[in-house]
């Protein structure tokens, strides 16, 4: 048997295992805090250290444009919807029209999602308050 | 649903097991075993520098205690004549940043649960912070779910690679790691 | 059958990916609903940066905003700008007036509250005379609105109890430039970041009270590692992260290392004779000319290591931000509260000007001293029309017959119709509420039940029978909604017309994006009728509309160095933000004073480059300002120092931020900052609830450990309505500014 098509049966039975436990467990849900427990950044500097870091360490740390500000709130009550992936529409818009009109101009219509080329959580300052840590060169 | 998830992993699991064909090793302490076929010493280094050196009776940990255990006596015969050398395994090639994600996607609850086995406690019987009492309601469905494993968040528990000396959360584990390379207890340090 | 287990592993990671994605779909149709019909230009509600927004409207509902690009943000909204919509659409809104009958605020109509309202004020007025009515306003207060306010009460009444909130956060900011340069307001502007090689930054947290300017900041810093910042604060907060020198220091002590810095640039020869020989004149504390000599034996007392024993800043550090501040090719300074809410508040910020004259580091593109504002409206709505008891519009006191004579020609009165005396400072005037003195107020915009400082005793002085306040306020949960008699409801931010104008001098017109919830009405609405009812004379309150008030505003200032004739409101519709000076419609707005060929009030062939008009001798004062302590030191009884401040989720007293569900989500309830060393002698930790004691009042925070604050320093933020960390500060004020020193107080704490 070739490695390629045995790697797709096994990619499509796992697929099959992993998407349907996934729909039968609500995938994943992000729990209820109490008001009191911690804002984003606190829990999840300890629960995904490195995103957490990243942002940190980015633009977007040192000026202090919190979590919630591009995903909203995990309960859905917030002012803009939650996401993991933020929609540029909604939520870059709002400080990035100029740069994205530019680069609207700039690219083909249906070009690539911001984030593909601006990783937002990456974007690092030079300095040593923002170096670019080891963290993040791969 | 969970129990379809567990069928699948265990069924790779199980796979692993056939392929290198596991029999328990108990003439050998385990460390010593585990050097012979996989250059690890930078990691032996970085484990007794963790909080993970020593189990609550003191006693050190050894790699089998989180890792999965595999031993064949057939390539326990042949490590030992150097037939695996260095041009297999060299350390340099190691890839840790994919290791990483290898172990990430290992299950191994079982193995830490041994130790932890309450997840509202501490290894000394301490109650632990409100964050991690939330974020194990998470793993154990009671408030929110999670596809993540224990070492989804617990991260650089035993070993930390250069990579990761930066993170916040790391900052006691590489303080002291540091501080043992500038007493010169760095052996291999890359 | 070659697959390794890294194959297997490599696959299923990527299966498991794969079933992850495609969640947000649903929301992305929610977005997209949300797609605004039009964008109307306005300006952030928030802080004194006073960002341009755009709001998007649809459906005659505000749904979102975004930056307006041609302001001085270029597009970039902070947190809290980002996510304003909620707050017009909060189900605390006021929609309709309140009368308070037994203790209860019972529904009115309108006619019903400001009948009361004109009933209460007669009384006053006929049996306490002028001096028994007075106005409570706003730094967030239209710039028309505390015109007209100004004048119905100055004017109108001849009363000059006019007062408002900026005199707790810019009055002694106004005090420092008025006794340095003879003219209020920053002489740079925003655009000086960006050529600046050096940063001093003072008493100030612009990271999180000014996140748009210290973006600026930062991105400069980013743009040239080699450009300094220097931050000097006894916390180490998030602007010190982009810090080259973060500069601790015992708090009050910060007037002698400002002293300290000027005594190692003249020792090192880093002063600029040329200029200080030509353009400043000395002068000691007493008001005496004196010689560049005398500076040099004043500052004696001022050497390094002096000072390090007063301060605990090493010497060493001194000298070098002394060097880094004098030796950059550009330095601009910044400073807020930090140094403007203390009682020698007008001392401190003459020493920030002195560093700047001593260099020359002035009126050149990149080298300002800069005092940042906290409120969105404080300079252009409050210092420049003269909304507090001493001032007149444009810059003029009531203390000159001359000034007060040229106003009453400009709007027509008979001579002697402003009164001469001074009206009550915020203090006196709360403290004379309180004691039954002052008999009705008319408080708009502004939440003094929560952010006057030892809050405890004013609150008593609100709750007697026997004086009146009336409230214009657009939410119910407003600590001072307890207390008034009367509530009347405002409309709201965008749902006005009007103009604000920010810490650097740009003024920007709001346009009204929506119709005012419910019986909502503008305050300048409120005004006028209040002034009919009042039987104010119609030719003194001769306006219509809020542009009618605007086009009064520029005539009134035509004549003074302030000259707002060329911001029109035509031009103001287009533009997004014109600096004063403007003197006419084909002015570009000034972003350099005192400067010739930049200040239009300069004539373009004046003999020399500088000139400080505002000085009778053309120059520019260095005050010899001693150091003194706080009113109330630390002590044996109170070892520690309390101070207060924003974080940047919240802005003022919460009553907006908090109704943003993120926001409020992020900091929910005020906390107490304290040292790793002290939490660790008193045994506390992180999360636990901590006691804080004053000579005033006693509260329970929980405590946050960190090494933000210096060991011996405690912060708590002062948003929290559940937490008034004011009924634990203190009313000392600022001899010259009256402004109250909110940023020191004595305090223990321990373990609850």
């Amino acid at each position: 048997m070739k490695n390629s098509t045995v790697s797709a049966i096994l990619f499509i039975s796992l697929f099959f295992c992993f998407f349907v436990g996934n729909i039968f467990a609500a995938t994943v849900k992000h729990l209820k805090a109490p008001d009191d427990a911690a804002d984003c950044y606190a829990c999840h500097q300890k629960v995904t250290p490195r995103v957490a870091q990243n942002w940190y360490e980015s633009k977007h740390g040192v000026a202090l444009v919190k979590c919630f500000v591009c995903h909203g709130q995990p309960d859905g009550k917030g002012s803009i919807p939650f996401a993991v992936v933020p929609d540029a529409a909604t939520v870059c818009r709002k400080c990035h029209e100029p740069a994205m009109i530019r680069m609207e101009k700039h690219l083909e219509a249906g070009a690539a999602q911001c984030y593909e080329c601006h990783p937002f959580h990456q974007n690092s300052m030079h300095h040593d308050a923002y170096k670019k840590s080891t963290s993040k060169k791969q | 649903m969970n129990s379809l998830l567990k069928i699948a992993k265990a069924a790779a699991g199980i796979g692993l097991v056939v392929l290198s064909g596991t029999v328990s090793a108990q003439e050998r302490p385990v460390v010593e075993e585990c050097l012979r076929c996989h250059d690890v010493k930078q990691y032996q280094y970085e484990l007794k520098h963790s909080a993970h050196a020593f189990d609550k009776e003191k006693k050190e940990i050894s790699c089998e205690q989180c890792h999965i255990f595999h031993y064949s006596p057939l390539t326990s015969y042949y490590a030992r004549d150097k037939y695996y050398d260095k041009k297999i395994f060299e350390p340099g090639t190691f890839n840790r940043r994919k290791m990483q994600g290898n172990a990430r996607h290992t299950d191994l609850t079982e193995k830490c649960m041994v130790c932890h086995s309450d997840l509202r406690k501490n290894t000394e019987g301490g109650p632990i912070s409100m964050i991690g009492g939330l974020a194990h309601d998470a793993f154990l469905g009671k408030n929110g779910s999670t596809r993540k494993t224990c070492q989804g968040c617990h991260i650089n528990m035993a070993h930390l690679p250069d990579f990761d000396r930066d993170l916040t959360i790391n900052a006691e584990f590489a303080k002291k790691l540091a501080e043992a390379s500038g007493k010169g207890g760095q052996e291999n340090e890359k | 059958m070659k697959v390794t287990r890294r194959e297997v592993l490599k696959t299923a990671a990527a299966a498991s990916a794969m079933a992850a994605i495609g969640t947000p779909l649903a929301q992305m149709a929610h977005a997209a609903d949300n797609e605004p019909e039009k964008w109307v230009k306005s300006v952030c509600r928030f802080c004194g940066t006073g960002c341009g927004v755009m709001v998007g409207i649809k459906g005659g509902k505000v749904v979102t905003v975004k930056g307006d690009p041609n302001n001085h943000n270029a597009g970039f909204l902070c947190l809290k700008g980002a996510l304003m919509p909620p707050i017009v659409y909060s189900k605390d809104r006021v929609t309709k007036p309140y009368i308070r009958k037994n203790g209860k605020l019972e529904p009115a109509t309108w006619d019903e509250a400001m009948s009361l309202v004109t009933r209460k004020f007669k009384k006053s007025l006929k049996e306490h005379g002028p001096t028994s009515i007075a106005y409570y306003g706003s730094g967030q207060a239209l710039t028309e609105e505390t015109y007209l306010a100004s004048k119905i009460w100055k004017a109108g009444f001849g009363s000059n109890n006019v007062e408002g909130n900026p005199r707790l956060c810019m009055a002694s900011a106004v005090g420092g430039y008025v006794t340095t340069f003879g003219k209020d307001e920053p002489c740079g502007s925003y655009d000086d970041i960006d050529a600046a090689t050096c940063f001093f930054i003072i008493g100030s947290n612009m990271s999180e009270c000014h996140p748009i300017l210290f973006k600026r900041v930062a991105a400069r810093k980013q743009a040239d590692p080699n450009v300094k910042v220097i931050v000097v604060d006894p916390r180490k907060t998030n602007t010190a992260r982009i810090a080259d020198e973060h500069v601790s220091f015992k708090p009050g002590t910060d007037l002698a290392i400002l002293n300290s810095m000027a005594y190692v640039m003249i020792q090192e020869e880093l002063d600029n004779q040329r200029f200080h020989n030509k353009y400043v004149t000395f002068m000691t504390n007493e008001k005496k000319k004196v010689d560049f000599e005398a500076y040099m034996e004043f500052l004696e007392d001022y050497t390094p290591e002096k000072v390090e024993v007063l301060s605990g800043v090493s010497a060493d550090q001194i000298r070098r931000i002394a060097l880094m501040f004098a030796e950059a090719s550009a330095t601009t300074s910044f400073w807020c509260m930090g140094l403007n809410q203390r009682i020698r508040g007008v001392w401190a910020n003459n020493l920030v000007s002195n560093l700047h004259l001593l260099t020359g580091h002035i009126g050149k593109t990149g080298a300002t001293p800069f005092s940042l504002t906290g409120q969105p409206n404080a300079c252009g709505g409050v210092r420049d029309t003269g909304g507090l008891c001493h001032l007149l519009p444009a810059g003029r006191l009531i203390k000159k017959p001359e000034h007060r004579a040229k106003l009453e020609e400009q709007w027509g009165l008979k001579p002697g119709t402003i009164a001469p005396k001074p009206g009550l400072h915020t203090i006196a005037l709360w403290n004379a509420f309180s004691e039954g003195k002052v008999k009705a107020m008319f408080v708009l915009c502004t939440n003094p039940a929560h952010s006057l400082p030892n809050v405890n005793i004013y609150e008593e002085g609100m709750k007697r029978k026997d004086n009146f306040m009336v409230l214009s306020e657009p939410f119910m949960d407003a600590e001072t909604v307890k207390y008034c008699d009367v509530l009347l409801p405002s409309a709201f931010w965008c749902e006005k017309r009007g103009t604000y104008g920010c810490s650097e001098r740009r003024y920007s017109l709001l346009m009204q994006s929506v119709e005012p919830m419910g019986e909502c009405r503008p305050d300048l609405d409120i005004l006028l009728d209040f002034a009919k009812r009042m039987d104010v004379d119609p030719k003194v309150i001769p306006f219509n509309t809020v542009d009618d008030v605007w086009n009064e505003w520029r005539e009134v200032s035509s004549v003074t160095p302030y000259n707002f004739m060329g911001i029109t409101r035509a031009r103001m519709e287009k533009a997004s933000g014109i600096l004063w000076p403007c003197p006419t419609e084909d002015h570009p707005g000034t972003k350099i004073r005192y400067v010739r060929g930049q200040d239009p009030n300069i004539p373009k062939d004046y003999k020399n480059k500088y000139h400080f008009y505002g000085k009778k001798d053309g120059r520019a004062v260095i005050w010899f300002r001693p150091y003194k302590g706080a009113a109330e030191e630390p002590d044996a009884e109170y070892p520690m120092v309390l101070t207060t401040g924003r974080v940047i989720d919240h802005w003022h007293t919460g009553t907006m931020t908090m109704k943003v569900p993120e926001l409020r989500r992020s900091f929910p309830k005020a906390y107490v900052e304290v040292n790793v060393e002290d939490a660790k002698a008193k045994g506390i930790r992180n999360g636990d609830d901590v006691v804080l004691e004053t000579r005033r009042d006693t509260m329970t925070f929980q405590a946050r450990v960190s090494d933000v604050c210096r060991p011996g320093l405690v912060f708590v933020p002062w948003y929290d309505a559940n937490l008034m960390i004011n009924k634990l500060t203190l009313n000392a004020f600022d001899k010259g500014s009256k402004q109250p020193e909110y940023k020191i107080c004595a305090v223990r704490i321990k373990k609850a």
